[in-house]
């Protein structure tokens, strides 16, 4: 019977192996001193960090904090806390000038105000989609945004605000990494790549934005598997309590609401069932959920990996190229 | 405006907008748009937006669905209900 054991893996193991494969990649593929990591406090960067620690030796990693005008509270301090538990070098890094060099700010600010004219600087925001429990409805992003000491107020997304309010933002991903092949560069490292299997595989990223690495540690493990692991290589509690989150707009929001249709537990359940050919009615028990619902996320799934095609895609040529 | 007619608009609207995406003179009007990957969600984005402003139809939150976008067959009832009040 399908259960939530098929997620559970042998942690002392699983590290080994990703340590080993560190140490290889880095040193014996890439061969570079050492690894930069940005840090945004969150599980996967956290625990990402902390295997190079303990693979590379923590004098050969460097932890990266990029915050900006919209970034938690909490998010610096928490990484400055692996940081010092960890012994590695730090630095902080505000990306906040390079985005306003951008526009980002302001572009960002005028796709919201073409949703909500009254839109003022000191309001916050969130992209989110529709609960793909309650219906099937289409993935079609809806804008929330709140006033101070107000409530949020929420609307759908016209597409050019859509297509501007997210390029607008992808410049924040851009950036970071910008900034980790900075210090990459400058100290001869390697840069880290932070995505789990959920998000790699279905696309939560942004191209050459953190979907941009020398190596990717933790891409074939579900985010389930990541917290197991989290908690072998003793990456802080609070760290692991946190809920997940996509850093990226003003509003605090889960990642469920912007890009999965479900939380990470569930969600890794069904997208192992539905790579292992699972039936719905199957999985369905062990998510929670119905069938019909097991079903919609299962179509998701293969919508969102239809996306996720041209953010994998390496440049295409127009022949293939010897040792290319 | 007859069904031939709305069938006739939506799939010209289609073909000029996506095109790129396989949307063809020939395309089925069975044929599933969002399985075939011709429409996405910011597909449909666009084709409320040409819906709301060309065609003078309101589009509500609920009725996103497949169902309603799922198809050139789906999307032709949709409209010819919308004009004539059923939804």
């Amino acid at each position: 019977m399908f259960s939530r054991d098929v997620l559970k893996i042998d942690a002392p193991a699983v590290a080994s192996e990703i340590e080993q494969a560190i140490r290889d990649q880095v040193f014996g593929k890439l061969r570079r001193r050492g690894a930069v990591v940005g840090i945004s406090g969150g599980i996967d960067s956290s625990v990402v960090v902390t295997l190079c620690a303990r693979a590379l030796g923590k004098d050969k990693v460097t932890g990266l904090f990029m915050p900006e005008r919209d970034t938690s509270d909490d998010a610096l301090r928490l990484g400055r806390g692996l940081a010092d538990h960890l012994g590695i070098d730090a630095v902080v890094e505000s990306i906040r000038p390079a985005l306003s060099g951008f526009g980002c700010y302001a572009r960002q600010d005028e796709a919201i105000r073409m949703v909500f004219p009254e839109y003022a600087e000191d309001w916050r925001f969130k992209i989110t989609l529709p609960s793909i429990l309650e219906s099937d409805r289409l993935n079609v992003s809806q804008l929330t945004v709140q006033p101070p000491g107000e409530e949020p107020r929420t609307r759908r997304m016209p597409l050019k605000a859509y297509l501007q309010l997210v390029a607008a933002t992808n410049f924040k991903q851009r950036c970071r990494k910008m900034m980790e092949y900075y210090h990459g560069d400058r100290l001869n490292y390697a840069v880290a790549g932070t995505p789990n299997l959920l998000e790699y595989d279905q696309g939560f990223f942004v191209k050459q934005g953190d979907g941009s690495a020398d190596f990717k540690p933790i891409a074939h493990l579900y985010k389930t598997q990541v917290y197991a692991l989290a908690e072998y290589i003793g990456v802080p509690e609070e760290i692991r309590r946190r809920a997940p989150t996509t850093d990226t707009f003003s509003l605090p929001q889960g990642q469920d609401e912007f890009y999965f249709s479900l939380p990470h537990d569930k969600m890794d359940l069904c997208l192992y069932a539905h790579n292992h050919g699972v039936p719905a009615a199957e999985t369905a028990p062990a998510v929670g959920i119905t069938p019909e619902q097991v079903e919609r996320v299962y179509k998701d799934i293969e919508a969102k990996r239809r996306v996720a095609e041209y953010l994998h895609a390496r440049p295409m040529l127009v022949h293939d190229l010897p040792k290319a | 405006m007859s069904t031939a007619t709305t069938e006739s608009t939506i799939r010209k609207f289609l073909v000029t907008s996506f095109g790129y995406r396989g949307a063809t003179e020939d395309l089925g009007a069975d044929v599933h748009l969002l399985d075939q990957g011709i429409l996405d969600s910011t597909a449909v984005l666009e084709i409320v937006s040409y819906l709301e402003s060309d065609l003078g139809i309101q589009v509500a939150d609920e009725e996103m669905v497949p169902e309603n976008f799922g198809s050139i067959a789906r999307l032709t009832a949709y409209v010819e209900n919308k004009k004539n009040g059923a939804s």
